[in-house]
């Protein structure tokens, strides 16, 4: 009995955890190209968390963790731009609009629509996206493509290089989640 | 050669140089940091103790390049880069660490479960404060494998 009783528990535990998936190793890829001047940055540091059950979904990002090709472009970034030492992350806290249509438990590309609160230096704005849920061997695989405005986030942009950069930055999400244990 | 012709070819030379010298400025690639020796060598309790414990001594450490001894907890691969966590299976805490572009080739006979020695640059650290479950992380970037 005490057997049947614990076996049971571990297995409601199990379930439990299977409704949570994580990642500190997700990726976010931006590019703010103007007219001139080819401006990429890449963060493979992403921690991601989505509750399945719920829909809920969190990002949080080291902005010192986005590497450059140069280094003046890291400097800019971090100090003129983003201002790192004052904001040193950005998050996305929100949830899964149309969780019905994804099913968790079985290999498929299901569209995501996703709503909730994007802060980026210092600034939260209420934000709607869309991409993807790609379940691969019960392992949910997150992607989506949009744009932000940086003015929308009080990131202002210097006369003398307005040309170089970009009003609005294309931002990837890739993020490969596993169960949490 | 007049003086007037020889002004103008001076000032052209230094234009040029200048303007050379500034281009190489601009483009100057991301420092690698492979042949630098870090500033301090810890242990993954070490500097994980830190969060829990000393985050201003830590908070000091942003930026810096360290080398840390650990376990390789997961390798995360795609077609253009590596990221190392270290860690063990009894704690949700980690480093990741984001390994250099040209030092891909370098790292790809790591294996999780290895113990190991990464340099990178200290690029900040998340506390689960929220509770999330993701435990503490302190994250790398521009690593390498320490030689040493």
């Amino acid at each position: 009995m005490k057997q049947t009783l614990f076996s049971l528990l571990v297995f409601v535990a199990l379930q439990t955890n299977a409704q949570r998936f994580m990642t500190k190793t997700g990726a976010i890829d931006f590019g703010a190209t103007g007219a001139i001047e080819k401006i990429e940055g890449s963060n493979k540091s992403v921690a991601c968390l989505l509750d399945s059950k719920s829909g809920s979904l969190d990002f949080i990002i080291q902005i010192k963790s986005f590497v450059f090709e140069k280094q003046l472009m890291q400097e800019h970034f971090n100090e003129n731009y983003m201002e790192s030492d004052k904001f040193p992350k950005a998050s996305f806290k929100g949830s899964i609009s149309n969780l019905a249509a994804i099913n968790f438990a079985k290999d498929g590309d299901y569209p995501a629509d996703v709503t909730g609160k994007l802060m980026i230096h210092g600034v939260t704005k209420d934000v709607k996206f869309s991409g993807k849920v790609i379940i691969k061997g019960g392992k949910p695989e997150l992607k989506s493509a949009f744009s932000v405005l940086l003015a929308d986030y009080g990131i202002i942009i210097p006369g003398a290089v307005k040309d170089k950069i970009s009003k609005d930055v294309k931002i990837n999400v890739n993020c490969t989640l596993e169960a949490m244990k | 050669m007049g003086n007037k012709l020889k002004y103008t070819l001076v000032i052209l030379a230094v234009i040029a140089i200048a303007g050379v010298i500034v281009l190489k400025y601009v483009n100057k690639a991301a420092d690698d940091f492979s042949d630098t020796a870090p500033k301090a060598t810890y242990s993954f309790k070490a500097i994980m103790d830190k969060m829990s414990n000393d985050t201003s001594s830590l908070r000091s450490l942003v930026h810096e390049l360290v080398a840390v001894k650990g376990v390789i907890k997961k390798i995360t691969k795609d077609s253009t880069s590596t990221r190392v966590e270290l860690g063990d299976s009894s704690t949700a805490s980690s480093i990741t660490c984001q390994i250099d572009d040209r030092h891909q080739a370098s790292c790809s006979f790591l294996k999780e479960g290895q113990p190991v020695c990464i340099k990178g640059k200290i690029a900040g650290f998340n506390i689960d404060l929220d509770d999330l479950g993701l435990g503490n992380t302190l994250e790398m970037n521009y690593c390498s494998l320490e030689k040493k």
